[in-house]
């Protein structure tokens, strides 16, 4: 998600130059020549497989022999299937829990980070330093750290005559533990993004607000916070996205048993994948993008109106 | 000097040239400009000595028919065989390494019917084990030919059952019960450091059965009612063999038993719990004794192999098992039908191939009548030989949702010994499955 959070995030902050670039019939007509492989790349990997797969989430489609039309009979049996919806209920667990947790503890880190100094310079290193390990790679080493016998971390408990837990071997431990491999590797990004933004509030408010006789909390409450709204509002958005289409990580974790212990990390696109890869049941696989598809747009309709409405810095 | 217009015009085309370019592909290469075939085989016996062993088969033919070449290559991944059938370019030959996925991809189109080319050929049917033909037939088409079947069988660890004083393996299920809580050391704390038995070891995760399916016909269950063409997961027979299971595992913990097989190395490795003499019993097949020769060869006189024992209401089904065979495919749209199924006709009918590749690989021989080889001398190799021709044997159906049921059925399985589902409530979620 780094890459085009970034590109995002530098595309809303270019200051803008209304009029100069306006388009002219001309240019039009002589971009498009070099537009075309764009233009036919989107065609060919986006328009085209969406419009595809809404058509095959209303058929009996197996990849080897031609679609059968089933009408709605791939949404019943997913409503119907106690797998989807624990696929569901663990993909909500994650959402919830893994975007708060990600707020806070990148908030709650850029906070304590945000004045200048030799020592926060190394944190912010060393904290933004996992995000550039490869999550496969990350995965498979604190599998090992989390060897409920032999791991590392249990090593240490115990050494410190702390409870030791199962961890991604116990069903009511994976999910927390998945997420803490996870928040490893992201909480440096999102300080990164609440850094930026503590960096652009004006001394001169909290300078007012010292002046006032305002504490630590009021000064947090009335003025950081509500200066860093548009980009916890962005933050927000990007955990629901990610968190909902969570994979790689649960997929590396256990390969060759999706979602186990017990199903506790079968993931809405793990189910999704078993679906399609493993049952050979194209049509239910499609039924379950296109719903994960209207959430999507849903989440991204509320992004845009909250965003409308509170994504402006409140002062 | 090229106008700027004519230079626009060359860019837009040089750029959607490669573009298309990028996109095409080109066609395969199976070329024969020489007179020779070349026939793609994917295997799922994986490297080491099945792979070696393999080979020397392919050899041995290649010297026979010298007009034809077959480069083997192991694919484990069922889902990359499927992608290359969908994408109209697969091998000729598959070697499958269980009939899991068969029903499936049989009934969905994905594999080419064998009825016409056996006719044609003559191939006589009734030289194979009547239980190898089952795995590979669905609804009364033949779809792969068997090669090398497996059952499994209770194998133990002599010395364990020695330290812990007990003389002769368990011949009722309620014994093994009792002599696995003999067998295993656990601290205070829930720590394993050595079981008796694991019901779900070697599951899935290693690439095996669930172990529900054999236990639910240890029972005296079904799993499928072909006349009525219904699943019957939650035949009282199914879910008094998840009862015995989570009892089992509730002696002591789930999470405990999870903890241990997690913190023991890979399956079939000299660090797997039973090869490194912690687990002193497994539900397992031929292969194992295969493996504990090539890692642990001082273990290999320990170990002893019985049928599995059958609740003491039913010692009719002692020794109840699954048989499986490695069903060798040849997929739908492969270029050289013809010469896979020569290929496949003659690794699985020549009697002597049979038995150096069982006695290589420590599998059954797929042929009725195959000349004698050294591993039968072995009393726990015999036993699975004899097992796997009784009535013992069983097969799981094969029907298009076969793959689904089995994943399924062995999530409902971990959710009961879990604690999560009672062992009814668990099978009664797979009743929304339909063949």
């Amino acid at each position: 998600m780094a890459s085009s959070t970034w590109g995002r995030q530098m595309a809303h902050s270019q200051p803008g130059r209304r009029g100069q670039g306006r388009a002219r019939p001309k240019g039009t007509m002589r971009a498009l020549p070099f537009l075309t492989p764009w233009l036919a790349g989107v065609a060919c990997l986006v328009a085209i497989p969406l419009g595809l797969s809404v058509y095959w989430s209303f058929t009996s489609y197996n990849l080897l022999t031609p679609p059968q039309w089933v009408g709605l009979a791939n949404y019943e049996s997913l409503f119907h299937d106690p797998v989807f919806w624990l696929s569901v209920r663990n993909t909500v667990y994650i959402v919830i829990i893994g975007g708060i947790a990600g707020i806070v503890m990148g908030l709650g880190t850029a906070l304590l980070l945000h004045k200048p100094g030799k020592a926060v310079t190394f944190y912010r290193s060393a904290i933004f330093i996992p995000a550039v390990v490869p999550v496969v790679s990350m995965v498979i080493a604190w599998v090992w750290i989390l060897n409920p016998d032999y791991g590392l971390l249990n090593g240490f408990l115990h050494t410190l005559h702390l409870p030791t837990f199962g961890w991604l071997d116990d069903p009511s431990t994976a999910k927390i533990s998945l997420l803490m491999i996870i928040l490893w590797g992201a909480v440096g990004q999102i300080m990164l993004t609440f850094l930026a933004a503590l960096n652009e509030v004006p001394q001169d408010y909290y300078d007012a607000a010292a002046v006032d006789g305002a504490g630590a909390w009021q000064t947090f409450r009335r003025i950081t916070l509500p200066m860093l709204r548009p980009v916890l509002l962005y933050n927000v958005v990007i955990a629901v996205v990610f968190y909902s289409q969570m994979f790689e990580q649960a997929f590396v974790a256990n390969p060759t048993d999706l979602g186990a212990p017990v199903n506790s990390t079968l993931f809405y696109s793990l189910y999704l994948y078993q679906n399609a890869f493993t049952y050979l049941q194209m049509g239910r696989a499609a039924a379950m993008a296109c719903l994960l598809l209207v959430f999507s747009a849903l989440a991204g309709a509320a992004y845009l109106a909250l965003n409308r409405r509170y994504g402006h810095k409140a002062a | 000097m090229i106008s700027t217009r004519r230079f626009l015009a060359l860019g837009a085309l040089t750029s959607t040239a490669i573009m298309l370019a990028a996109c095409s592909s080109s066609p395969a290469s199976n070329g024969n400009s020489s007179g020779v075939v070349q026939l793609t085989m994917w295997q799922q016996w994986g490297g080491g000595h099945e792979e070696a062993a393999l080979q020397s088969a392919i050899n041995q033919y290649e010297r026979l028919h010298p007009n034809i070449h077959i480069t083997q290559t192991p694919v484990t991944n069922d889902a990359k065989i499927l992608s290359a059938i969908a994408g109209g370019d697969p091998p000729d030959i598959v070697d499958l390494g269980t009939s899991l996925e068969l029903g499936a991809w049989a009934t969905q189109g994905a594999l080419t019917p064998l009825n016409s080319y056996v006719s044609a050929s003559k191939l006589d049917l009734s030289q194979y084990v009547p239980d190898a033909l089952k795995p590979v037939t669905v609804n009364g088409h033949v779809y792969a030919l068997p090669f090398m079947d497996f059952t499994t069988g209770l194998l133990y660890n002599k010395k364990l059952f020695a330290a812990a004083g007990i003389s002769q393996p368990p011949t009722t299920l309620e014994q093994l019960t009792a002599d696995a809580k003999k067998l295993t050391i656990q601290a205070p704390n829930g720590k394993i450091t050595q079981l008796g038995f694991d019901p779900s070891w070697p599951g899935p995760d290693q690439g095996q059965v669930c172990p529900l399916e054999p236990y639910g016909w240890l029972f005296g269950g079904q799993w499928y009612n072909s006349s009525s063409d219904k699943l019957t997961p939650t035949d009282p027979a199914n879910v008094a063999a998840l009862t015995w299971e989570t009892d089992f595992v509730k002696q002591y913990g789930a999470q405990n038993i999870a903890n241990f097989i997690a913190s023991s190395g890979a399956y079939l490795t000299a660090t797997d719990p039973f090869e490194s003499g912690k687990l002193a019993m497994v539900y397992d097949g031929p292969w194992a004794l295969a493996y504990i020769q090539a890692n642990v060869p001082s273990l290999t006189s320990s170990i002893g192999v019985v049928g599995f024992p059958a609740p003491a209401a039913d010692p009719q089904n002692t020794g109840t098992s699954f048989i499986d065979t490695n069903p060798q495919v040849i997929p739908r749209g492969a270029a050289h039908p013809q010469q896979a199924f020569d290929f496949i006709k003659w690794l699985t009918t020549d009697a002597q191939l049979a038995s150096s590749f069982a006695n290589l690989v420590a599998n059954l021989p797929q042929l009725k009548n195959v000349p004698s080889f050294a591993l039968q001398k072995n009393p726990g190799f015999d036993f699975f030989i004899q097992n796997g021709a009784s009535d013992h044997v069983h097969v799981w159906p094969q029907l298009a949702v076969s793959s689904e049921y089995q994943t399924k059925l062995c999530q409902a399985q971990d959710s009961a010994l879990f604690s999560q589902a009672s062992p009814s409530q668990a099978l009664a979620s797979l009743t929304n499955l339909t063949p």
